[in-house]
């Protein structure tokens, strides 16, 4: 490792909380600080082209939060989260950050939480190769999602979940299926389910989420399967117990 | 449902009160010398007769409200009610003595048509009186749970609306501004400390109050953007156009305060190049209009229908002035614009 072995990028709207920190590290000669964002979309194409071994990330920002830019991330760098609020700190810690810094910090809470980053980095470096493919996986929703973010080569879009009809699993990927378009993103049905609000989103198959408000009807196939007809005559297979769900819900 | 089926004590207090008069329809009758028997039997069939007859009279009570229908309606109706539904008892009553006597196979006299009808009409307008106080006091204790329940609710917005004052998110953001400020710039961080101390005690001081003038708000108002201002530095600015006629409105405490939050939070801090809030206060014949506009990001501006920032201010507003307060949201081409009109009630100020 030579002197300067940590990259490092800072993500916060706020130029006075970003100043605070650049003056924390300026004793930690090992860490460069490579660039600063000011918010959520510059953060993950800076993020992902200039490919940091360390982010502080703050959570509520323009455009996209911190969770959001840690979704579309191509590659897992260690994450300290600084905000100003504990609300999210049990989720910042399912999305395995390295630290979870309360605004204001000390300098000594921050040198901990910068020997922490070493540990995890330096250690066996597992943490660093190990690709999350799945962040939401472990992210129990503290709260349920309002959007859906999706990376299509450097576009960033955003999928309001009213706009959904149904969500199809595709192998590493779902299919976000609305009137106009679907989308792919990487992430399992499962563990997008457990972010969707059970009141509007319900499985009606393995492979299968439907938007409630989107259902027309229900038809029998034979005796053991069903069809659900969504608007515009989508037809989508639902399996016994997905039958049993839309029957529990109706 | 008529009142007298739908509870149990109605319809004691309704057989006992025609039982009652029964009794005094046959001693009203024996005192014109009939014959004891006779007296009683008279007594018996008008109490059931009018039981029956006056039943339904609740019904024209209960739609013509004293209150909302003109006397010169009101009277001759009433007149009219008391003729018709006397009418009908005198005959059901000399329809059934008439009965009662073919089968005791006697002659005897029946009263006068005429006298039973004026009898009639005597009980019809005092069972009207009893079913107006019945009525009248049903209602002063409707309006009277109504009135508990807003003097609930009131409070309740009160106690919400001070919570929300202490705003964990702004109250450690300018505890970080001012951790930033120590090294880089120590006189603007002990200004910020100077805002952020003032703003308290105002809030401290303004909490104990129910109602404050719109001025006093205003200032408070002021005093957060101000540190808000150095928060987001270039990202915010403010622009004040404020009738100064409006300056002593009374409005309920902290009633502005969650829209400034708002505009910060929802607003400026969602644009990468942040932008200006506008607040306008001006006053409209009696009305004062406080207009609040900030910018929004239009692509990820999320529908999440009203916060719960702006149900609570347009619920205090409709406690507060009643139908007289309204607020109007729109938001179109980047700016999300809240309105709130309400009347102009001068607050008597204390200079102590």
């Amino acid at each position: 490792m030579n002197e300067k072995s940590i990259k490092a990028i800072v993500v916060d709207d706020e130029e006075l909380a970003r100043r605070v920190i650049k003056e924390h590290l300026a004793v930690h000669q090992e860490i460069d600080l490579v660039a600063e964002c000011t918010n959520g979309f510059d953060a993950v194409k800076v993020i992902n082209e200039l490919k940091p071994d360390l982010l502080f990330l703050d959570i509520q920002m323009p455009k996209l939060d911190g969770f959001e830019v840690m979704e579309l991330l191509d590659y897992q760098p260690a994450v300290i989260f600084v905000t100003a609020y504990d609300q999210h700190a049990l989720r910042a810690f399912e999305v395995h950050a390295v630290d979870y810094l309360l605004k204001p910090f000390s300098s000594d809470r921050f040198d901990e939480a910068i020997s922490r980053v070493k540990t995890r980095l330096g250690g066996n470096a597992s943490a660093k190769i190990i690709q999350v493919t799945d962040i939401s996986n472990i992210a129990k929703s503290d709260m349920t999602l309002e959007r859906i973010v999706v990376k299509d080569g450097t576009k960033v879009t955003f999928i309001p979940l009213a706009d959904l009809d149904y969500i199809q699993a595709q192998g590493d990927y779902v299919l976000l299926k609305t009137p106009e378009k679907g989308y792919l993103k990487q992430q399992t049905l499962t563990s997008l389910e457990q972010r969707l609000d059970p009141n509007r989103f319900l499985r009606i198959h393995r492979s299968f989420i439907i938007q409630l408000d989107k259902l027309m009807r229900l038809e029998q196939k034979d005796t053991e399967s069903w069809v659900a007809v969504l608007k515009r005559d989508i037809r989508l297979p639902v399996s016994k117990s997905g039958y049993a769900r839309l029957k529990e819900k109706m | 449902m008529h009142p007298i089926l739908a509870s149990r004590t109605n319809l004691i207090a309704y057989t006992l009160g025609w039982m009652v008069a029964g009794v005094i329809f046959a001693l009203l009758a024996i005192a014109t010398e009939e014959s004891l028997v006779n007296s009683l039997a008279f007594g018996v069939l008008t109490a059931i007769c009018a039981a029956i007859v006056f039943f339904p009279l609740y019904y024209p009570c209960l739609a013509l409200k004293p209150d909302k229908t003109h006397t010169a309606i009101l009277l001759p109706s009433l007149v009219a009610l008391a003729g018709l539904f006397g009418s009908i008892w005198a005959t059901a009553i000399f329809f059934a003595l008439d009965l009662v006597q073919r089968i005791r196979n006697e002659s005897d006299q029946l009263p006068s048509f005429l006298n039973l009808i004026l009898m009639g009409f005597i009980v019809s307008v005092i069972t009207e009186a009893i079913y107006y106080i019945y009525i009248s006091r049903v209602r002063s204790a409707e309006s009277e749970k109504l009135e508990q329940k807003l003097r609930v609710m009131a409070r309740d917005a009160e106690l919400r609306a001070l919570r929300a004052q202490l705003n964990p998110h702004f109250l450690f953001n300018s505890l970080n501004s001012i951790s930033a400020l120590t090294t880089a710039n120590p006189s603007q961080a002990r200004e910020m400390c100077i805002l952020l101390s003032d703003f308290l005690r105002k809030s401290l001081r303004l909490g104990e109050q129910l109602t404050v003038t719109l001025s006093e708000e205003l200032d408070l108002m002021k005093n957060y953007f101000a540190i808000e201002q150095i928060r987001f530095s270039p990202r915010l600015s403010v622009e004040w156009e404020i009738d100064l006629e409006t300056s002593c409105a009374e409005i309920p405490t902290l009633l502005l305060q969650p829209l400034g939050e708002n505009a910060v939070k929802h607003g400026i801090s969602q644009l990468i190049e942040g932008g200006v809030v506008r607040v306008r206060v001006e006053t409209l014949g009696e009305n004062v209009l406080v207009q609040i506009d900030n910018p929004i990001d239009p692509e990820t501006e999320a529908p999440k229908g009203l916060g719960l920032g702006i149900r609570q201010v347009n619920q205090r507003l409709a406690t507060f002035f009643g139908a007289d307060g309204r607020m109007e949201i729109n938001s179109s081409s980047g700016i999300y614009r809240v309105k709130l009109f309400f009347p102009m009630m001068k607050k008597e100020v204390n200079d102590e």
